[in-house]
């Protein structure tokens, strides 16, 4: 009886500590997820900031507006490739926001 | 190089012109371009260039099915304060024909004060809260019958004085920059191209388009301010609206009613 037991016991704590192993990889493989390169991480930094400076020029056009919302989104994803084709949009189209500032004043001649 | 300097020159001369010679030169130009459409036809804009859709718009004005929209403006106006007044009270005759002074700029706030500013204050001075000026729920409705008051008043805004005059420049200059991607200005449209046809519609004329707000819009009547169609063309071209209420489009209105000046108002109609 006491042998039955106590292989039962064992049967039990075997059965935690295989648990918690399998927890212990299962945290690891996730702590190995793959994460945002420093390149994107920066293009989306600048993106950001060339929208917000925009945004206070009141030059934001709504493509740059669009595209660093995506790119937000492809950061939450941790899709490096999406974040930079659309930071780099965002950027480009901000910039061109701001220069538009510049541009003569139209009119009929 | 030249065409460059030229066009620099140009954008001197255009801020420099006093706001009397730019409307009468916005309107020489319509008159210049379509001399069979009188002045006064200014205010039906894109439908004075199209007798169909011009009868089709006095068809749908003898019985108009937005008509239950301005009823609701007219109880929100004739609903009184907690303090008993109404908003008749804080204008002169009652509120009627008051629009056409609108906007005006006071030189004790040092900005323009647009209607819709008026019709807060006057909340506001009353014990209420202020209604949001994007809200057509409230300020949109209000205003849908405020303004009939005022109908057949002509447009009459003045300009006196350093900061009125920056303040017109402000929204001269609003009106005559490229913005968005694709790269117009209000003034492509409705001073360059004015009458010609973009996709299915004629474009109005620049003189008269302030005199007939709000309107309501489109096949389901949508209810737009003259602030809500700037944030409207603005998003057509690819820019990110200003703020309804914000200086920046209070002072393009300001510009741009001085510039139906001597035009008569209807508001409350209906556009495409």
């Amino acid at each position: 009886m006491n042998s039955r037991r106590i292989a039962i016991g064992w049967l039990v704590w075997s059965g935690f500590v295989v648990g918690g192993l399998g927890y212990g990889v299962c945290a690891a493989e996730n702590n190995r997820k793959p994460v945002l390169s420093a390149e994107a991480t920066e293009a989306l930094a600048r993106a950001e900031s060339s929208v917000d400076l925009a945004t206070a020029k009141k030059a934001l056009w709504t493509t740059a507006a669009s595209a660093l919302v995506q790119a937000q989104e492809a950061a939450k994803q941790q899709d490096d490739a999406a974040v930079m084709k659309y930071a780099a949009v965002a950027n480009e189209q901000a910039a061109l926001g701001m220069a538009q500032l510049d541009s003569p004043l139209t009119s009929q001649h | 190089m030249l065409s460059c300097l030229g066009m620099l020159a140009f954008s001197t001369e255009a801020l420099s012109v006093s706001p009397e010679q730019e409307r009468l030169n916005r309107v020489q130009a319509v008159q210049q371009k379509y001399p069979d459409i009188k002045f006064e036809d200014y205010v039906h804009g894109a439908l004075a260039f199209s007798a169909d859709a011009k009868a089709q718009y006095e068809n749908m004005m003898a019985f108009p099915p937005f008509e239950s929209e301005i009823d609701k403006g007219r109880q929100l106006w004739e609903t009184q304060f907690n303090n008993g007044k109404r908003y008749a009270d804080c204008f002169p005759g009652g509120g009627k024909n008051v629009v056409g002074n609108y906007p005006y700029y006071d030189e004790t706030m040092k900005k323009v004060v647009t209607f819709e500013m008026a019709l807060n204050q006057c909340r506001t001075n009353n014990g209420e809260a202020p209604y949001k000026q994007a809200d057509m729920n409230t300020m949109g409705l209000l205003t849908a019958y405020a303004r009939t008051l005022s109908d057949g008043m002509l447009m009459n805004i003045k300009v006196k004085g350093g900061g009125a005059l920056a303040a017109f420049e402000s929204g001269r200059r609003f009106f005559y920059q490229r913005r968005g991607q694709l790269n117009f200005s209000c003034a492509s449209c409705h001073v360059d191209h004015v009458g010609e046809i973009l996709r299915t519609e004629y474009l109005s004329m620049l003189p008269g388009q302030a005199t007939h707000w709000p309107a309501f819009r489109g096949g389901d009547y949508t209810l737009f301010t003259l602030q809500r169609r700037y944030s409207a063309c603005n998003q057509l071209v690819r820019a990110v609206p200003m703020e309804i209420g914000g200086e920046e489009y209070n002072n393009l209105e300001y510009f741009h009613s001085y510039l139906s000046n001597g035009l008569p108002l209807k508001s409350s109609v209906f556009r495409k």
